[in-house]
């Protein structure tokens, strides 16, 4: 044992330190009471915290340091997350914006049909719903080529209509498409009348490429700029009233009594996706 | 002025052990140390330690490891009182000192678990504080002079 050596062997048992027994008890009391009392009071309180050397606080360096790594760890695996997380956003916002773009061009042509649709029900009950296939058909200028043809029904002859008025005619039929011909060509005749204040004039159309005209219209016959132009259906395919367009221009002709009328048309197949076929 | 330079030492080393010895949970809260550093100054050391100098580094000690104020110094003056009592009415034969400290350790843990009853494991708690605390003891015996 530790204590068997020489130097403890003359030792005394108990210690020798003279200790008044009464101070010993008073000190016994004061401690009691020190140790009993609250000891949350704020003067003790502040003694203990300015004495306090936590054992934590040598745990709390190393959790600390483990706290670190982690951190660091995560931030960078939280950083590689939010990477990818990033790159799949993305590529699905590229995707939405694409379906976004779909749908958009799919509620347009909703838009379009149910005008279309409307434009059926309300003035032409036995007519066709037609989607424009190919403009400028086979290089041809005012040509174009649309999905509906024979089996549908549809025969050489019949006007398209849009929602403004009448855009052109049928010339060719085949099994499942139809070629129409604007009313801007110049090879498309249409006989309209021009209704000027209660006054109508009737006229021969034809296209010039941009607009249609009335090459000779006499000048006797009053009429403004802006005055609509409509048809005048004596054709067996041509319904009458149908809007043709607006007096834009009145140019004056080689002949003095004549105008040459410009007339801005109503309608712009090239706007459209959808036309009605008339029957 | 060298004894209390000494003690100051002897204080600040058993402090720093159980700094050490608290990292483990089941050493925490711990006074082994301090209990064999009161044994050794008060009762082992023919240096003349100061008896009020013994009182402040309980009541220091205390203020360390965030137990209550006075728990230390309980435990150090219910020893003294118990020595004193056991002085007056017994004698110890030489060769049981070591027991004679054993018990001391013995019953300075058991005030502790007293004063700090725990729910768990006190037994365990018991056992390890006491080994501890008497081995610090002896080494202090041995090695601290």
């Amino acid at each position: 044992m530790f204590l068997s050596s020489k130097k403890r062997k003359s030792k005394n048992l108990f210690t020798k330190i003279d200790i008044n027994l009464n101070l010993l008890i008073i000190l016994l009391i004061i401690n009691f009471s020190v140790y009993s009392s609250n000891q949350d009071n704020s003067f003790l309180n502040s003694i203990k915290k300015s004495l306090q050397l936590a054992p934590q606080s040598i745990s709390l360096i190393f959790e600390f340091g483990k706290d670190l790594i982690n951190d660091v760890s995560s931030y960078f695996a939280f950083k590689q997350n939010l990477l990818s997380e990033n790159e799949n956003l993305q590529k699905e916002n590229a995707e939405l914006k694409a379906y976004v773009m779909q749908m958009a061009d799919i509620e347009s042509e909703n838009h379009e049909l149910n005008n279309k649709l409307n434009i059926q029900k309300k003035y032409f009950k036995d007519s066709l719903v037609t989607q424009i296939l190919n403009l400028n058909y086979q290089g041809q200028n005012h040509h174009f080529l649309v999905d509906k043809g024979k089996i549908d029904g549809v025969y050489s002859g019949q006007v398209v209509v849009d929602k403004s008025g009448i855009v052109g005619q049928v010339i060719e039929v085949n099994n499942a498409s139809s070629v129409i011909r604007t009313i801007l060509s110049n090879q498309l005749y249409l006989t309209g009348y021009i209704k000027s204040r209660k006054i109508i004039y009737q006229s021969l159309i034809k296209g010039d490429g941009k607009n249609l005209t009335v090459d000779y219209f006499n000048k006797t016959n009053k009429i403004n700029l802006g005055d609509e132009v409509f048809t005048t259906g004596d054709n067996l395919n041509i319904p009458k009233g149908l809007r043709i367009g607006k007096v834009k221009k009145l140019l004056n002709t080689e002949l003095n009594d004549f105008y040459k009328l410009v007339i801005e048309p109503s309608s712009n197949p090239y706007k459209e996706r959808f036309l009605v076929i008339v029957k | 002025m060298m004894i209390k330079f000494f003690q100051i030492k002897l204080f600040a080393l058993s402090a720093l052990l159980t700094l050490l010895a608290s990292l483990f949970d089941i050493l925490y809260p711990t006074i082994s140390l301090i209990t064999a550093f009161f044994i050794y100054c008060f009762f082992v050391s023919t240096n003349g330690f100061k008896y009020f100098c013994i009182l402040i580094s309980g009541f220091l000690f205390d203020g360390f490891f965030n137990f209550d104020f006075g728990t230390c110094n309980l435990i150090f003056l219910s020893l003294v009182l118990f020595d004193l009592s056991l002085k007056k009415f017994i004698s110890i034969k030489k060769k049981l000192i070591n027991y004679y400290f054993f018990l001391l350790i013995i019953l300075a843990q058991l005030i502790f678990l007293l004063l700090h009853p725990l729910s768990q494991n006190y037994i365990f708690y018991f056992i390890i504080n006491s080994s501890l605390s008497f081995i610090y003891l002896m080494i202090l015996i041995r090695y601290a002079e």
